[in-house]
């Protein structure tokens, strides 16, 4: 990419940018909500919402182009300008940013000394691990390269979102990770920042475990301490870069939590928009939610378990009564600009939790294709690649797999979190204790602790017991964290041995949580010396060889990107290599039968237009393999042009 | 400043914190090997003359 071509790309992500912050911060003013956390959290919020809606919606258009995204981004600006309410908002920006600098000042200078620079020195490295890790490393997450980011480099390449014929039938489920991620490829037609798609949920989740330890009562210096904790899960840390949607829900789940608890905790709100606000996100966080990935549902119950618990059970409904009429009577007093742009953001809301699974059920009968849906035995929807149960038997068996993964000893922790739970040091050494002193402690501990379990077990009644599935409890060890924090006001400051024996093992578990991250468990320092050797353009999924059969480095070094490649390759085989780091390769999926005649198969190439076949081992059926080895042997019309890539029409 | 550690103390919160030191030992034992591995890698990239990690990726 040329020096110019960059500068222009990066100044229409810079203006996509300014339009988006711009509406957040508009919106953000309509929306009170009389706490500093919570209001941050809401910020953080609102900024992945409108990205996802911005992307979603221009992507839908078929005008999901760098350039055109400056236009509207620049076109949006100016219409925000020239309407005087609006342009009056975005004059009191710059006294919002004071205020907001005013509340930082505020917390930190609540933290203790010790802390002070424990912070300083906790944010530095991970800003350094993220940049590190994002800049360094191509993705290399096997769900990742199998779907997610196929998704995302077929909708950068041709500019819009839609179905495409492929193997891979998980294109289908719910992609609103895969819209904010392609915010990240879309401007520099290239995946070299796609991994930090994952930040603003990991920023989320922390605001959020803070808003939530606040709710509980802790102090600053402790509710601080406790979304420190969460911060550093190992899990969570080696998903968040892992171009996967796990981080999103778990930021939605707690976000949601933030927002029930505070709606849950309050007599009477101060200012009756504080509950229209609290609802209004709420609605939002759990539709982009429900956009995002399914089991999100799964996690309802328990959310709705701890609205019940939290006001007390006999007064839940009367509380949430008064909660809704407080919102009610706030929506009445809103002006009729206000109330409308709500109500549009609200629509854009529904939108974007329900298209995909609409989307599935007009095109195949079936919301959650691919997926089937049976209840105990019972078909619910049978149309699917895949099942998804809800069974006690299911129950059992995932609990089980918990439990022997349960204390990380199997193994080290790896993106997949094959033997492992992932949750790290500060979960089993200082964590689990704090919840039990929280339980038997707080009285305001008990409703959130059951909602998680109840939470825990509505997902465990439902999800496939394969050995990857502890990336669906990301949110789980926030309770923990939460429990920590309560905990922390609790011990006593003499002797002075206790808070210092406190300081430093909370410092190392979490320096140990890091350490353990710095390069997923699975790097090796020779691997990342080969890495980068290369520019950052150059970079490759397909020559990171963690996981990376050699077809795949061979399907760039020898098929020419100016020409379709045709592909096959299992319904969990890895697509998204292929496309390139800078999208340039063209994709055609060519379905071969494990008995095709050689001149069926090349006649099959031809029609899809592609001379290029790309299979490898692990990834396309063997048999398939071995048919169109045998054709290539016969040399009729294949010919092996390189290891798992073929090609027809040789002298053309 | 925020009240933390002794404004409103609990005496039994010291068990907790008893409790936590064991189960660090407890967690560490199957877990630091792998924690220090990387670091360890650079530490030997830095001082070659370190023995080879057996924890290593």
């Amino acid at each position: 990419m040329s020096a110019p071509e960059l500068a222009l790309r990066l100044g229409a992500w810079l203006i996509g940018t300014v339009f988006v912050l711009a509406l957040a911060a508009l919106i953000h003013r309509q929306l009170p909500l009389g706490r500093p956390a919570l209001s941050a959290a809401s910020l953080f919020l609102l900024v992945t919402f409108l990205t996802t809606l911005f992307v979603f919606l221009v992507g839908l258009l078929g005008l999901l182009r760098a350039d055109s995204l400056a236009v509207i981004g620049f076109g949006g600006l100016v219409l925000m300008a020239a309407i005087p309410a609006w342009r009056r908002s975005l004059l009191q920006i710059p006294r919002d940013f004071s205020a907001l600098v005013h509340d930082l000042r505020r917390f930190w200078s609540s933290l203790p000394r010790w802390l002070q620079a424990f912070s300083a020195a906790a944010i530095l490295v991970s800003v350094l691990r993220f940049a590190f890790l994002i800049w360094a490393l191509p993705p290399f997450v096997w769900d990742s390269l199998t779907y997610h980011l196929t998704n995302v480099a077929h909708w950068t390449q041709v500019g819009k979102i839609e179905l495409f014929d492929t193997p891979v039938l998980r294109i289908y489920t719910p992609a609103n990770y895969e819209v904010l991620a392609t915010w990240f490829t879309v401007f520099l037609h290239h995946d070299a920042f796609v991994e930090a798609a994952g930040l603003p949920a990991y920023l989320l989740a922390l605001v959020a475990v803070y808003a939530c330890a606040r709710s509980l009562g802790c102090s600053r210096p402790a509710s601080w301490m406790g979304a420190m904790a969460y911060a550093s899960t190992p899990a969570l840390l080696l998903a968040t870069t892992g171009t996967k949607n796990d981080p999103h829900i778990a930021a939605y789940y707690l976000t949601s939590l933030a927002l029930l608890l505070d709606l849950a905790g309050k007599r009477r709100a101060a200012d009756p928009r504080q509950s229209l606000s609290s609802l209004f996100l709420l609605a939002v966080t759990l539709l982009l939610a429900a956009g995002t990935k399914a089991y999100i549902a799964h996690l309802l119950p328990g959310l709705a378990l701890i609205a019940l618990l939290t006001p007390g059970m006999r007064r839940a409904l009367p509380h949430w009564r008064e909660r809704l009429a407080e919102a009610a009577a706030a929506w009445g007093s809103l002006g009729a600009w206000t109330r409308r742009s709500l109500a549009l953001l609200l629509l854009g809301a529904v939108l974007l939790g329900g298209y995909w699974n609409v989307r599935n059920w007009v095109l195949t009968g079936n919301p959650f294709y691919p997926y089937g849906v049976n209840i105990e035995g019972t078909p619910i929807f049978s149309e699917g690649e895949r099942t998804a149960r809800l069974n006690f038997a299911r129950l059992a068996e995932n609990l089980e797999r918990l439990a022997h993964k349960f204390g990380d000893a199997a193994g080290p922790i790896e993106p997949d979190l094959p033997e492992t739970t992932g949750w790290g040091w500060f979960f089993y050494g200082l964590g689990l204790a704090s919840l039990v002193w929280a339980l038997l402690s707080r009285r305001s501990f008990p409703p959130l602790a059951f909602g998680f379990l109840l939470s825990l077990l509505v997902l465990m009644l439902s999800i496939r017991p394969s050995p990857f599935n502890m990336r669906y409890l990301l949110w789980l060890p926030a309770a923990a964290s939460l429990a920590y924090a309560c905990w922390l006001d609790d011990l006593p400051s003499r002797p002075r041995v206790l808070p210092i024996v406190a300081r430093v093992a909370f410092s190392a578990a979490l320096a140990l949580n890091l350490a353990m991250t710095l390069n997923y468990n699975r790097v090796s320092l020779d691997r990342f010396g080969l890495v980068l050797e290369r520019p950052l353009w150059e970079r490759q999924a397909a020559l990171l060889k963690l996981n990376m059969p050699s077809e795949y480095e061979h399907a760039i070094l020898f098929a020419p990107a100016g020409e379709p490649l045709g592909y096959n390759v299992g319904s969990n085989g890895f697509i998204y290599p292929l496309f390139r780091a800078d999208y340039q390769q063209r994709l055609v999926y060519v379905p071969v039968g494990a008995f095709d005649d050689c001149g069926y198969i090349a006649a099959r190439m031809r029609e899809r237009g592609t001379r290029y076949l790309f299979v490898a081992e692990g990834h396309t059926p063997g048999q398939i393999i071995s048919r169109v080895r045998a054709c290539a042997q016969e040399g009729d019309s294949l010919a092996e042009e390189s290891r798992g890539l073929y090609v027809i029409d040789v002298g053309r | 400043m925020s009240s933390m550690w002794g404004d409103k103390p609990r005496p039994g919160a010291v068990l907790v914190l008893f409790a936590s030191l064991i189960a660090l030992a407890w967690y560490g034992q199957g877990q630091l090997i792998y924690s220090l591995a990387f670091l360890y890698q650079v530490a030997q990239a830095i001082f070659p003359g370190l023995p080879v990690s057996q924890g290593a990726p």
